[in-house]
């Protein structure tokens, strides 16, 4: 009798269980979306019109160069997501750990995410460090995905991460496309624009050339693009972009082979993807039609960004 | 054959009675607990041993003034009938319910105390008998030669022709007293020693017969003797006696009926209950005398008290005497008494408003926000022993909340909380129509938040039992309706962003239903 409502009086005082947690909250806040990650250059109208100077097409390989390394960041990103559906493994002051638990996107395979973080005087958080382990099933842990990042919450702060295709490689749930080396991402969410900086410049990797990709994002949509585009013989052109909310922009570029640099190339277009201008000395684009020097359209009809 | 006669001189009459009970008073009363099991007790007794027949008997719970007078006029009219066949006739008419102002008060009608006194000074029968157990009823028999007195003076009888008529009324007290009910014995003070008395502890002369005068003023007795310590005061019945004639009338007869027997060489106070646990009769015993209780066929419980503990026996009545001796009872605890609990359960449905706060501003901050809540909730009065109650309930509430971490944007949330409980509580009556309640209750607790401005953020959820304390206040402003304020203290363990002791409070009010 007396064990018994002992026993019932645990069972009303310990018996509390749940995940409602405003320090969760916290730390879920300082992890960055995939989305606030992701190069976003506005795509031209749908249907074209013929158009006199031509097409703009250096700037039409910005949006699938954005798209590749989307789609390259994607796969590892998704794991920081997929610990926002789990509640924390365990919990202390100043640490976290989700898992392990499955990853839902490679079977066999689980998940595990360490992150820490560190306070200032006031009380304020400043400094968070996560890291994603990946391991099949029973094997051991390797590093997939580790990152810092400064300030108290992840959509106004700045930071960096790194992605270790090496050992999503290791672990055979890589993509065929994926570079064979880490791979450095920068971000400043904190201003307008917003910076993001995606190091390529260790090899090859999403189908894109050694290259180190910039991109900054405005809050009302414009903003510019660095990126590079490989060439059928060997040679890689690099393109720096300004663009509008609504796609119209200008841009120079030139190609690099081996040692050698090409002379540098302006181009303006509209919204439409037409050319407006062209500035080619060594008139190296289609537009020229091999005239130099080449100067076509009007240097007044170039958004001004 | 003259023997018999003179055996059974007033059980010879022809007998009509009407018996009322209504526990609805009307507006600015609560409800009585007891007056139609009361009313119900008095029927039976007068139909099995009062020479009360079935036909001739009307028993009335529940009705209104114009159905009792309707009920009056068709017995006058079965009396009328009686005497123009030559028979002697004798009217009973008991009530039990609210009385206020000189009037009865019968649900939402009333019928005037000097209506029915008249309607019985008019009536045609030879006797006329009216028992009122209703607070001030003594008001019912304003007129002269109204007495407080232990017993009336019975003419005896001078010769068997001279039989009684006229009229006597009894009210269970004074103009100016409350007449008692008591949970403990399940019934109002007066009808229960009535009806004790009446079934044969009244019997003081022994010859198996119980008049008028003994059941009068074994009740008086009994009924000051147990309501002199009550907060209310000593209650005193009063009676109007106005007999012509000579002799008394004999309401009971208990000589061919099975009885439980109380032989004279024990004494105290013996409590008979019946299948139910319910008390039926009383019997209060010197030594030396003995007792007969004229009781139904059926299964009984006799408990008395003896120092620290009782003395219970079962007994069956049938046919023959059935002796309840001492030594037949086996002695148990006190916390086994057989009658715990008797006066039966009352239930009641609440609808509740109100809200929750927690103590703790850390708390309050995005965990445990400030909450609207509504609720229903169960509660069941006199089923765990006198103003003992206990209730179920289940609210469900929540609100809009900002969190507030630091360096980070304010978070908007919205939540939702489910919450529910049983109670254990004590009522304590501060008067007729305001009590106050104190008891503790064993809660759970379940919340769920979401953050409908964040995609990023999931659902989060708690649940945990909170035990607390709470307080409560009821007025009751109709007969079945009552309002009540509830101030809740409870304790809430919370250990996911490590372990904290939480308070909060819940304050309350509602509305409640009794059955």
């Amino acid at each position: 009798m007396r064990s018994s409502a002992l026993l019932l009086l645990l069972i009303i005082f310990c018996f509390a269980c749940g995940n409602l947690s405003n320090e969760d909250v916290a730390f879920l806040e300082a992890i960055p979306q995939k989305e606030a990650l992701q190069v976003q250059v506005p795509k031209n109208a749908a249907s074209q019109p013929a158009c006199s100077l031509g097409d703009a097409t250096i700037y039409e390989s910005a949006k699938s160069t954005g798209d590749s390394i989307n789609a390259g960041v994607s796969g590892l990103l998704s794991l920081v997501d997929a610990i926002r559906a789990v509640p924390p493994t365990t919990r202390d002051t100043d640490s976290r750990t989700w898992g392990p638990f499955p990853d839902g996107s490679h079977a066999g395979f689980e998940v595990e995410v360490q992150m820490q973080r560190q306070i200032d005087e006031t009380g304020t958080p400043w400094r968070w460090d996560y890291s994603i382990l990946e391991r099949p099933k029973g094997g051991a842990f390797l590093t997939v995905l580790e990152g810092n990042f400064f300030g108290p919450q992840a959509k106004d702060g700045t930071g960096r991460m790194t992605l270790h295709f090496e050992n999503s490689v290791k672990l055979g749930i890589n993509q065929p496309t994926d570079p064979q080396f880490p791979m450095h991402i920068y971000y400043d969410l904190g201003d307008n624009p917003r910076a993001i900086s995606v190091d390529l410049t260790e090899g090859l990797g999403f189908g894109l050339p050694s290259f180190d990709y910039n991109y900054t994002g405005f809050a009302d949509g414009h903003g510019g693009f660095s990126y590079a585009i490989a060439g059928g013989n060997g040679c890689t052109t690099e393109v720096t972009t300004l663009f509008t909310a609504l796609g119209a922009g200008r841009d120079s570029f030139h190609v690099r082979c081996g040692p050698f640099l090409s002379a540098e190339v302006q181009q303006c277009w509209d919204v439409s993807a037409c050319l407006t201008f062209v500035n080619d000395p060594l008139a190296s684009t289609l537009a020229c039609n091999g005239a130099k020097p080449c100067v076509l359209g009007n240097p007044a009809q170039c958004p001004a960004l | 054959m003259a023997a018999l006669l003179a055996a059974f001189p007033a059980l010879a009459d022809r007998r009509f009675a009407l018996v009322i009970g209504d526990s609805r008073g009307g507006p600015g009363t609560r409800p009585l607990h007891y007056a139609e099991r009361d009313a119900r007790r008095i029927h039976s007794i007068l139909t099995r041993i009062g020479g009360v027949h079935e036909q001739d008997a009307r028993l009335l719970t529940g009705a209104s003034a114009g159905e009792v007078r309707a009920a009056l006029g068709s017995l006058n009219a079965g009396i009328a009938a009686a005497k123009a066949a030559g028979e002697q006739t004798v009217l009973i008419v008991y009530y039990s319910g609210h009385a206020k102002d000189g009037e009865l008060r019968l649900g939402d009608s009333i019928l005037p105390m000097s209506e029915l006194h008249n309607i019985l000074a008019d009536a045609p029968a030879d006797v006329r008998i009216g028992l009122i157990d209703s607070c001030q009823s003594g008001a019912f028999l304003r007129a002269k030669g109204v007495r407080t007195a232990p017993a009336f003076d019975v003419q005896k009888a001078l010769a068997a022709s001279t039989r009684p008529r006229g009229l006597v009324l009894i009210a269970s007290s004074s103009a100016d007293e409350e007449s008692q009910e008591s949970d403990e014995i399940g019934a109002s003070f007066f009808t229960h020693y009535l009806a004790s008395g009446l079934l044969g502890d009244a019997d003081a002369s022994g010859d198996g017969k119980v008049t008028l005068a003994e059941a009068y003023a074994y009740a008086y007795a009994r009924t000051v003797g147990e309501t002199a310590e009550t907060r209310a005061g000593a209650q005193h019945p009063v009676y109007l006696y106005d007999l012509g004639g000579a002799g008394d009338v004999v309401l009971t007869d208990l000589s061919p009926r099975g009885v439980l027997f109380f032989p004279p060489g024990d004494e105290g106070v013996y409590v008979v209950l019946d299948n139910s646990r319910r008390a039926i009769a009383e019997v209060a015993k010197p030594k030396g005398n003995e007792r007969r209780l004229a009781l139904a066929r059926g299964d009984y419980v006799v408990k008395k008290r003896d120092g620290d503990s009782f003395l219970v026996g079962s007994f069956t009545v049938e046919e023959l005497p059935v002796e309840v001796a001492d030594s037949r009872l086996s002695r148990r605890p006190l916390s086994d008494d057989p009658q715990k609990g008797v006066s039966g359960p009352r239930w009641s449905l609440r609808s509740t408003g109100g809200g929750q706060f927690f103590f703790d501003s850390a708390a309050r901050n995005g965990l445990f926000p400030p909450a609207a809540l509504a609720g229903l909730e169960t509660a069941t009065r006199d089923d765990l022993g006198h103003s003992l109650a206990w209730g179920l309930d289940l609210s469900f509430g929540g609100g809009a909340a900002t969190l507030n971490l630091p360096g980070v944007a304010p978070i908007d949330e919205r939540f939702f909380e489910m919450s529910g409980g049983a109670s254990l509580w004590r009522d304590f009556d501060l008067s007729d129509t305001w009590t106050a309640s104190l008891g503790a209750r064993v809660a759970f607790i379940y919340l769920v938040r979401s953050f409908p401005n964040h995609v990023e953020l999931q659902n989060q959820s708690f649940f945990t039992f909170t035990p607390g304390l709470q307080a409560m206040l009821t007025w009751q402003f109709s007969n079945r309706f009552s309002a009540l304020l509830r101030a809740r203290l409870n304790y809430l363990f919370y250990n996911v962003d490590g372990s904290q002791n939480l308070g909060y409070a819940e304050l309350a009010a509602g509305v409640e239903y009794a059955f």
